[in-house]
């Protein structure tokens, strides 16, 4: 494939004040790849992928989206954006808006679509995660799981290019999680970019084509998903697994 | 004692009170309107990432606080005599600062009740981060601190009645004008009081209009959301 990654990262370094939480991280995301990004509590994981699309400043290094540095001054942080979905552990809706006016949003005042073409958008996006029935709802009558799920779909009301998943299902009670994870298999089945920072070793072993494994800020490994799960080639990856997978 | 209630001499100068009571409405809306404008830019100032813009806020709102609002009064009067400014202005100048001081505190703890992620949710769609406090951060925020605006709003127009040192010839101001021809204190000032009070009630229930301010189960339910 000669088409140029989605996401390219080069060499990104981070610290708040003096500690350094990222050093040194290379890796790229391919247009319609999913990648799971997992390590210990701590390592860097939500720093390196808020650094994707500008949450977070990075001191050195280099992030391109699509071709556009992220850093850069110039860059069109907010356009920028508005092409790469992005979904957080606690949801994120907006308590004070109804389901449907959380998936409007954005494609009303970034994308400019209409009120009425915004809402069909997000109708039909509401009955692609199960959920039609709760366009009127407010967020706090929703499970955590379909919270979850109506986040998905305001992220795709966009058209995103590509989605960022910082621990999608940690905060959702077990019977939830996997709702949640059948919404992003489906997505990864219909060919959408994902990065996806998860504990849920399942998930990354059906679903990811790759698997970058962080710790204490460094990209430790970065493997093909069978390769990574059956032949880990550093201890601390080994350890890792042996862990998480132990229960 | 045998003090004997006469409101004649009220009911006669009816015309100074009203005119005073629309006075007094004058300068608390016009300040209420600049301190909301205060409130809200230093505030968010206040609340921001920045460590200038914080510091900022917070020189802004512990001078005009703790400077007394009759000083307020004095003081802008003096200094803006040269600019030949009715008093009406520098009134409304100085409870605007002064209260928009308070507000700004306010402000700032609504927005830091907000959560955290709700500005990165909104960011990360690609709203700016104008339209993030527009849309997300301040309706919510709003919300949390409607009750604390509707008595500082209360505030205002009871602390407008200072006014009166600088000749605004508002409700005091007038009162006082009427009390020294009548020689009615008792009436006259119980006739104000209840005004106030009318003026103060309305005022605090208008606040708690803002959607979702009067709704105790939604704002328990955002507290733990
Ligand atoms: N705002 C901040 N200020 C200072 N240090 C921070 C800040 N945010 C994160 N850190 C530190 O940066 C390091 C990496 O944090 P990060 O949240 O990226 O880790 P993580 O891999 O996502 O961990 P977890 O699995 O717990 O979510 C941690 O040591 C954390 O304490
Ligand atoms: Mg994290």
């Amino acid at each position: 494939m000669s088409e140029a990654p989605i996401v390219e990262i080069r060499d990104l370094h981070k610290s708040y004040g003096a500690t350094p939480v990222l050093r040194g991280c290379t890796m790229n995301v391919n247009r319609g790849e999913v990648v799971v990004v997992c390590g210990p509590s701590g390592s860097g994981k939500s720093t390196l992928i808020k650094c994707v699309n500008g949450l977070e400043r990075y001191q050195s290094g280099s992030i391109k989206v699509e071709g556009i540095e992220v850093g850069a001054k110039d860059t069109d942080l907010p356009k920028l954006r508005s092409r790469i979905g992005m979904v957080f552990q606690h949801f994120e809706l907006y308590p004070h808006m109804s389901v449907l006016k959380n998936l409007e949003l954005a494609q009303v005042h970034v994308l400019k679509r209409s009120r009425a073409e915004a809402a069909e958008r997000g109708r039909q996006l509401l009955k692609r995660v199960g959920l039609e029935a709760k366009a009127d709802a407010m967020p706090v009558d929703l499970s955590g799981g379909q919270q979850q799920r109506v986040a998905i779909a305001r992220a795709l009301a966009l058209d995103p290019q590509a989605i960022l998943f910082d621990e999608p299902t940690s905060a959702l009670d077990p019977e939830m999680i996997h709702e949640v994870l059948q919404v992003m298999t489906e997505l990864a089945t219909e060919g959408m970019t994902m990065m996806v920072v998860t504990h849920e070793m399942g998930f990354a072993r059906r679903v990811a084509n790759r698997v970058v494994f962080m710790d204490a800020g460094e990209i430790v490994e970065n493997a093909g998903s069978e390769e990574f799960f059956s032949r880990p080639r550093t201890p601390r990856a080994t350890e890792f697994l042996s862990k998480i997978l132990s229960h | 004692m045998n003090y004997r209630f006469d409101w004649t001499p009220i009911w006669e100068q009816r015309d100074l009170i009203l005119s005073g009571l629309w006075m007094t409405i004058a300068v608390s809306l016009v300040s209420l309107a600049i301190s909301i404008v205060i409130g809200f830019v230093v505030g968010t100032g206040g609340a921001s990432g920045s460590r200038s813009a914080r510091l900022g806020a917070a020189l802004f709102v512990d001078t005009m606080r703790n400077i007394p609002l009759l000083i307020h009064m004095y003081i802008w009067y003096m200094a803006l005599a040269f600019l030949k400014l009715p008093a009406f202005a520098c009134a409304v100048l100085g409870l605007s600062l002064y209260s928009g001081a308070y507000v700004a505190e306010v402000v700032r703890s609504g927005i830091g009740a907000v959560r955290r992620g709700q500005m990165q949710a909104a960011l990360a769609t690609g709203l700016t981060r104008i339209q993030a406090f527009r849309f997300i951060i301040y309706p919510q925020a709003l919300r949390i601190i409607a009750p604390s605006l509707a008595s500082l709003f209360s505030q205002l127009i009871k602390d407008s009645s200072l006014a009166s040192v600088i000749a605004v010839a508002e409700l005091t101001y007038e009162a006082g004008a009427i009390e020294g021809q009548t020689f009615r204190t008792f009436e006259v000032y119980i006739t104000i009081s209840v005004l106030y009070l009318i003026l103060v009630t309305v005022a605090s229930q208008l606040v708690m209009l803002v959607p979702g301010a009067r709704n105790d189960a939604s704002s328990a339910r955002f507290a733990d959301a």
